[in-house]
């Protein structure tokens, strides 16, 4: 029979502080179902080869977790992003300005931070002013893809860089 | 435990890919499954489920996703009772529930409405006279800023705030 239980163990939450030592919240979870993991295969092949994978499904971490916290939990809260922001220096970028290793937000309509992800190609004329990135999908994979080739809404990307 | 019987499909990867309860929430509010469970069930259905599931240490992974989307459900239907059902509702396993209820409160559209009928107050005589005495004044010297600044009236006008919550 199929694994597809899932055990919501009591969300457990690192040790994780802003560079001016603000407590970000947070949650880690240990496990993936057997039935997450079918769904998450037959949603990637949907996809084809516009993505390239980098990881296997995992819990801990989601996308915000990857960008600002060296991948130990998952963060879900946009003021903690935001303090992030601010607490680590982090400056708006420019389209026109982009890096690679900057980070990029997916606002929403809503004024969420749903998504986040790094740049590895900057955007250009040429892909149509969007970046290519590699980002974590929720609790599904790290993936290589462009920015607008993603299940999130990608039309208010922000990108933001350490302050030297 | 209740029985799942509605798709979940689309519900599954939405809750696989969801970074954020706001994502979620989005995601589950514009699933059709999620809306005919808010036009079809009662809150008080959807909130003894949602309960279930919480309080199982080792539930489902179909019932997490169901439950996810009943409690979302319920910030769709838009009744007292589907108010006082997420306002209990705790989420001691499914640790974004309260996540869910505090978006769902801010979204709220608190309805306010203003009546802002002035009372009337009849001008007494010497009143008109002085105002017929002003406009003489006014005619024979210019207009100072003074003469626009609005005085505000005896009595305070009646305003009635209603708030339409649900």
């Amino acid at each position: 029979m199929m694994a597809c239980f899932f055990t919501p163990t009591p969300s457990q939450a690192v040790r994780l502080d802003t560079a001016k030592g603000r407590p970000v919240a947070n949650e880690q979870r240990a496990e993936i179902s057997g039935l997450e993991r079918l769904e998450g295969q037959h949603y990637e092949r949907s996809y084809g080869s516009a993505v390239e994978v980098r990881t296997g499904p995992c819990l801990r971490y989601n996308c915000h977790g990857m960008s600002f916290a060296a991948r130990r939990t998952r963060i879900i809260d946009n003021d903690a992003i935001r303090a992030i922001l601010d607490d680590d220096g982090y400056d708006r970028v420019g389209v026109d300005k982009v890096l690679p290793g900057d980070v990029v937000l997916y606002i929403s309509s809503a004024g969420d931070i749903e998504h986040s992800a790094i740049v590895v190609t900057p955007p250009s004329r040429e892909t149509y002013n969007m970046p290519k990135v590699y980002s974590k999908w929720g609790k599904w994979k790290e993936v290589i893809h462009s920015a607008n080739v993603c299940p999130y809404e990608p039309c208010d990307l922000r990108y933001y860089r350490v302050r030297g | 435990m209740s029985t799942v019987t509605w798709p979940l499909h689309g519900l599954l990867v939405d809750y696989l890919f969801a970074n954020t309860p706001s994502y979620l929430m989005k995601k589950f509010r514009a699933n059709d499954a999620v809306i005919e469970l808010a036009r079809d069930t009662p809150s008080v259905e959807l909130a003894s489920f949602v309960e279930a599931v919480d309080r199982d240490p080792s539930p489902d992974m179909h019932e997490v996703v169901a439950a996810y989307a009943a409690v979302v459900a319920l910030t769709l239907q838009a009744s007292q009772q589907s108010a006082e059902v997420l306002h209990n509702l705790r989420g001691e396993n499914l640790t974004w529930i309260p996540h869910i209820v505090s978006l769902w409160r801010q979204s709220r559209v608190v309805g306010t409405s203003f009546d802002t009928r002035l009372p009337i107050k009849p001008l007494e005589q010497r009143q008109i006279r002085g105002a017929a005495d002003s406009m003489e004044t006014r005619a024979c010297k210019p207009f100072r800023r003074d003469d626009f600044r609005y005085h505000a009236p005896d009595s305070v006008p009646t305003v009635i705030v209603r708030k339409d919550f649900d």
